[in-house]
């Protein structure tokens, strides 16, 4: 196989891997609680104006940083579904999934403005995790940035399929998941799990947003464009089925890179959409998703 | 509860006072129509500083005495970088806000949509920062532009390539107006000066985060001796950044050239992009090492003065087409669209960088500020300011050969 091809196909792999990273919060929400967070990119945002914060302002290292970012995040996400998320629950609201669809969207405008007033239009750079740039293959160079943030995505996709199949926790979030009464019935308090999967989608979101950001730039509106290739990944890879997220995202890095060197670089985020509409023809429920069973 | 009553009750004369007096004040004023991105998809960090040069106008219009007394009111509509959005916000300030003409942008799409509502209702539109030909040149009777153009920029930039022995150049193009047209307009500069050099352009999503397959395609296969990114901020500032990441420019075989001049804003520019930002090359219309007129140099030091750091050169095209705006309405002595637009056509005025004078045509010098400067510069250092970065084009200007 041609260098160059190869080059391209390792690129495509490792930008998958941090498209897993942005997708898995966004996965685990709506997987444990139905929720579409419209928001979610803004958690990135967040996540990565927080790294700076600790990085730049308060002078901290870029490793204890990352895990300040994350828990930020999380912070937030908890709050936001004690303050915003649980009246879905906790009361008799007509439509329930409309009343989250238009909150979360709500809150991802009111982030984005929250953002532009407090730290400016202006983009930020965060201190780098690894500096400098390293040959991975051929003429292919990367940042060592980059190459940081896929191989924690990797650490972090273990970890949560690791939480999610091998712990208690992680049965009792996908018994909710699965039936919110029969859980309760069992003795697993459903609240306290929709606060777990908030929190844990906003560990995520903030180590995707803080990993990011030395790579990207922070700026108030950094997380609309990933947000929705995560809509995508979520989708094709089987509404909150967290293993079909992870190989989406592998698919989709892997198709925008070479679709952009043997089709057309214009075209790039098309090919995210194509892919997804040729799954959903065959696959109506995405590569990992299944027909859901209502009582 | 009750105090809350209470509260209301004694508001409710001060609300019909405000009422009453709403009218009044806005009978006693001018208002004048801005459009500018302030938000999502569009340039807001521009648009925040293209609305700075146009209530700056606006607020010397009114020290110097206004029209004839009466005030002028800058009226700002946010037009998200969206076409729709700009001719719903050109069309609300025309029929609802009642302005007299209007002035601003930045977006080369936004501007087009917007010049057919200009048109349609016989209002002056002095566009100040959108820079595709197309704009002017489709002859609009109410359509003026004081910011420069593309293909002059083009030709600049063939120019200076031409005039070091560049053969090969590359260039990588946002999806949209300005950069399809750059592209374009660099091509035909080529054919027009006559320049032996071998051109390529790839079109990309300006909202896009991951330029590295372009960029590799650049580095392995098209191997060109000069990449001009043509990509808005904060895009462009990745292209740049990832272009160093993957060790191809800028370096000693590839000259890295920003067509959109928004790394001119030195302090993010250097925040954002960090030592990629060394040897880069800038296309602008005005620098801060550049000689302005008095007036451009005062509205220098009131920038540099209020945000330390020196403008870049959106606040000053924002100034100058509010002012020829003004300028307008004043020698047309009347707020009638058609008088204004009647007066502008043979308008001449001092602006922030030179004697604006707005030519008859043919083409894209139609109504356009023909003579209106712009530059290639290069930062030379890390942590470089605007002002002392070399300038290499055009050759009367030049104060450094270019750095590699």
């Amino acid at each position: 196989m041609d260098v160059y091809v190869l080059s391209q196909i390792v690129n495509g792999l490792i930008f998958g891997l941090i498209y897993g990273l942005i997708a898995l919060g966004l996965t685990i929400i709506f997987g444990i609680m139905r929720v579409v967070n419209f928001a979610h990119g803004e958690f990135l945002m967040l996540g990565g104006y927080a790294l700076y914060l600790f990085t730049v302002t308060l002078g901290l290292h870029p490793l204890i940083g990352l895990p300040l970012s994350m828990a930020s995040v999380a912070a937030f996400g908890v709050l936001t579904e004690r303050v915003l998320l649980r009246p879905i629950y906790t009361t008799r609201i007509e439509r329930p999934e409309e009343y989250a669809i238009i909150l979360t969207f709500g809150l991802s405008l009111f982030l984005q403005n929250g953002a532009l007033a407090t730290a400016g239009a202006y983009e930020y750079t965060p201190n780098s995790f690894w500096s400098g740039s390293v040959p991975v293959i051929g003429d292919l160079w990367l940042s060592g940035d980059r190459l940081f943030a896929a191989a924690m995505a990797v650490v972090l996709i273990l970890a949560t399929l690791l939480v999610m199949y091998r712990t208690w926790l992680g049965r009792a979030l996908m018994a909710t998941a699965q039936s919110r009464v029969g859980a309760t019935v069992s003795g697993i308090n459903a609240i306290g799990m929709n606060m777990t999967a908030v929190a844990l989608a906003g560990l995520l979101a903030g180590a995707a947003g803080a990993l990011l950001s030395p790579i990207f730039l922070v700026y108030p509106d950094v997380g609309v464009v990933p947000v929705v290739k995560a809509f995508v990944i979520l989708v094709l890879g089987g509404m909150g089925s967290i293993p079909g997220a992870v190989i989406a995202a592998l698919i989709l890095g892997l198709v925008e890179s070479l679709g952009s060197v043997y089709i057309s670089l214009a075209y790039k985020d098309v090919y995210s959409f194509l892919v997804l509409i040729a799954v959903l023809l065959i696959r109506p429920y995405g590569l990992f998703g299944q027909k859901e069973r209502r009582a | 509860m009750t105090s809350t009553k209470t509260r209301l009750l004694a508001g409710l004369p001060l609300l019909a006072a405000l009422a009453t007096a709403g009218p009044a004040i806005a009978a006693d004023t001018i208002k004048v129509g801005g459009l500018a991105p302030l938000s999502s998809p569009g340039a807001y960090q521009q648009g925040k500083e293209l609305v700075l040069g146009l209530q700056w106008a606006v607020d010397d219009f009114n020290a110097a005495g206004g029209l004839d007394g009466k005030m002028v009111e800058l009226v700002v509509e946010d037009t998200q970088g969206k076409p729709p959005v700009g001719a719903t916000a050109a069309e609300k300030l025309i029929t609802s806000e009642g302005v007299v003409g209007l002035a601003g942008e930045y977006h080369s799409s936004v501007c087009s949509a917007e010049i057919e509502v200009a048109k349609q209702h016989g209002k002056p539109f002095v566009i100040a920062s959108c820079w595709s030909d197309n704009l002017t040149e489709a002859g609009y009777a109410e359509v003026f532009r004081t910011s420069v153009y593309s293909s002059k920029l083009a030709e600049n930039m063939v120019g200076l390539a031409a005039e070091a022995g560049i053969k090969k150049v590359a260039a990588i193009v946002e999806d949209s107006d300005y950069g399809v047209g750059i592209a374009k307009n660099i091509e035909g500069a080529i054919t027009k000066l006559g320049a032996d050099i071998d051109f390529s352009y790839e079109v990309v999503e300006k909202t896009g985060k991951d330029f590295v397959p372009v960029l590799l395609k650049y580095k392995t296969q098209v191997k060109p001796e000069m990449i001009i990114s043509a990509v808005t901020q904060p895009g462009g500032f990745l292209v740049l950044k990832q272009a160093h990441e993957i060790g191809f420019a800028p370096s000693s075989d590839t000259l890295f050239l920003d067509a959109t001049c928004t790394s001119q804003n030195d302090k993010v520019f250097w925040e954002a992009v960090k030592d990629a930002g060394k040897n880069v090359l800038l296309s602008c219309p005005f620098s801060p090492s550049v000689k302005l007129t008095p007036l451009g140099e005062t509205i220098k030091a009131r920038y540099t003065k209020e945000f330390d750091r020196e403008p870049n050169y959106v606040v000053l095209q924002g100034y100058d087409s509010m002012q020829a705006l003004l300028e307008g309405m004043k020698a047309a002595g009347s707020t009638d669209g058609p008088k204004i637009v009647e007066a502008l056509k043979t308008l001449t005025f001092d602006g922030s960088r030179g004697p604006v004078k707005f030519e008859t045509g043919p083409g894209v010098w139609t109504q356009q500020w023909k003579d209106v400067p712009t530059f290639i510069f290069q930062y030379t250092e890390v942590d470089q300011a605007a002002g002392d970065a070399s300038v290499l084009f055009p050759p009367a200007f030049a104060t450094a050969k270019i750095a590699k």
